[in-house]
């Protein structure tokens, strides 16, 4: 099973923004109150495709001293067990467009695009 | 001793001795829901990326264009400001019909935008019930300043018919979840087959608590059809036992355990919006007794 969620790079390593976990306050790592289960619920899932999503989610990431956010590849193999994340930029864009996602396609940023068609 | 419905269903209940601070306890974890559901910024997100979720709601034309207008600038503040004068029982009972109003506009934004109407089916009704209830007898400003003076009884009938009301709330909610799964019959059948759970499950497993904290499956959820329709249909039960409510009351800390606990593993699995509210309405669940021995309630003296 496949889902495309944002990253960024920090010390030379990937980070997931996993955003429904910033729902949980016990266990996020960049949101508190005010960012509760019923935001991060629409952000990941209802309005995933929706560029005003990636912006709204892109300015607060920004305040946290986040600069970029890239789409990668979050997949678990449910027969062994085994969770992997792919941050190839490429990939995830080639996934976006033809793989049945859960909720739909997400939004890709054009500077992803850009770069993985070599602009 | 054999049970009775006859005697012990729901509207015998409501003349039988309730807790004064039982019910003070309730608006307060109500104004601290409405707090927490108000003080989202999903409303900011909401009102930004503007999309509509194709629901409707009874409120004319031009009302839901002025509450689009106003909901964010303007509701959202004052629901939060009203919630924190339900919570303090501070000028209660002007401030409620206030903050009814207040929620009800608010979340019709919610609702029109996010096609999950979790906060607002759990809350707008037992907040409406608490318009007419004595509910800042105890535990709250009101009683400090002397501005309500409570009864002379704190375990009188008087505490007890809202709180049954709630539970009634409650009942409904979850017997007709049951219901609304199992109609019409092809659906209910694919319900039974755990297909739904199992997608529920399978797609959201990278976004789960059970994900976070452990990080490996449970088992493969491609396969083991037979726990997701055992799952299914344990949901289902659990469910409509909350008929169990209206009926007597004698049950209600199983239907609180059974419920809590399907809550609590869709929380895991997921599915996190409902654990929280639940719990609020389930301080109707719990007997007055309780209350009365916890604060030593009784006749008033003083």
């Amino acid at each position: 099973m496949y889902q495309l969620k944002y990253y960024y790079w920090q010390n030379g390593q990937y980070k997931i923004l996993d955003l429904r976990k910033e729902g949980n306050f016990f266990l996020a790592d960049h949101f508190g109150l005010g960012y509760a289960e019923n935001f991060m619920f629409s952000a990941a899932y209802r309005y995933r495709g929706e560029k005003k999503n990636f912006d709204f989610l892109s300015a607060l990431m920004k305040q946290r001293g986040i600069d970029t956010l890239w789409v990668g590849i979050h997949a678990v193999n449910f027969e062994t067990g085994e969770v992997s994340f792919d941050p190839d930029i490429c990939r995830a864009i080639q996934m976006n467009v033809t793989a049945q996602l859960y909720y739909g396609p997400i939004y890709i940023p054009d500077y992803q695009i850009s770069k993985c068609h070599g602009h | 001793m054999g049970i009775n419905p006859l005697k012990e269903n729901i509207l015998s209940r409501m003349e039988w001795p309730g807790s004064a601070h039982q019910l003070a306890l309730f608006r307060i974890l109500l104004g601290l829901q409405i707090f927490y559901s108000s003080s989202t910024r999903l409303f900011q997100l909401s009102a930004y990326v503007q999309v509509e979720a194709g629901t409707h709601n009874i409120f004319p034309d031009f009302l839901n264009q002025f509450i689009t207008a106003t909901a964010v600038p303007y509701w959202q503040w004052l629901t939060l400001a009203l919630s924190i004068f339900l919570v303090l029982g501070l000028l209660t009972k002007y401030m409620l019909p206030l903050l009814f109003v207040a929620f009800l506009f608010l979340f019709s934004f919610y609702y029109a935008r996010h096609n999950a109407p979790i906060p607002w089916l759990y809350i707008w009704f037992p907040l409406l019930l608490l318009n007419f209830t004595r509910c800042n007898d105890v535990l709250s400003l009101d009683a400090l300043f002397r501005l309500q003076k409570p009864l002379t009884n704190l375990t009188s009938s008087t505490y007890r018919w809202p709180l049954e009301g709630v539970a009634g709330w409650l009942a409904y909610i979850y017997v007709t979840a049951g219901l609304a799964k199992l109609l019409p019959i092809y659906k209910g059948w694919n319900w039974l087959k755990g297909g739904t759970t199992q997608e529920i499950m399978y797609n959201r497993y990278l976004d789960s608590v059970y994900f976070y904290l452990f990080e490996r499956p449970l088992f493969d959820y491609t396969t083991h059809h037979w726990v997701f329709a055992v799952l299914s249909i344990a949901s289902i039960l659990i469910e409509l036992t909350c008929i169990m409510i209206l009926l007597t009351h004698r049950f209600n800390g199983l239907v609180l355990v059974l419920v809590v606990g399907m809550h609590f593993f869709l929380y895991f699995a997921g599915v996190m919006g409902f654990l929280q509210l639940m719990l609020v309405l389930s301080i109707s669940l719990i007997q007055p007794g309780f209350f009365n021995r916890l604060f030593k309630e009784g006749t008033q003296t003083s």
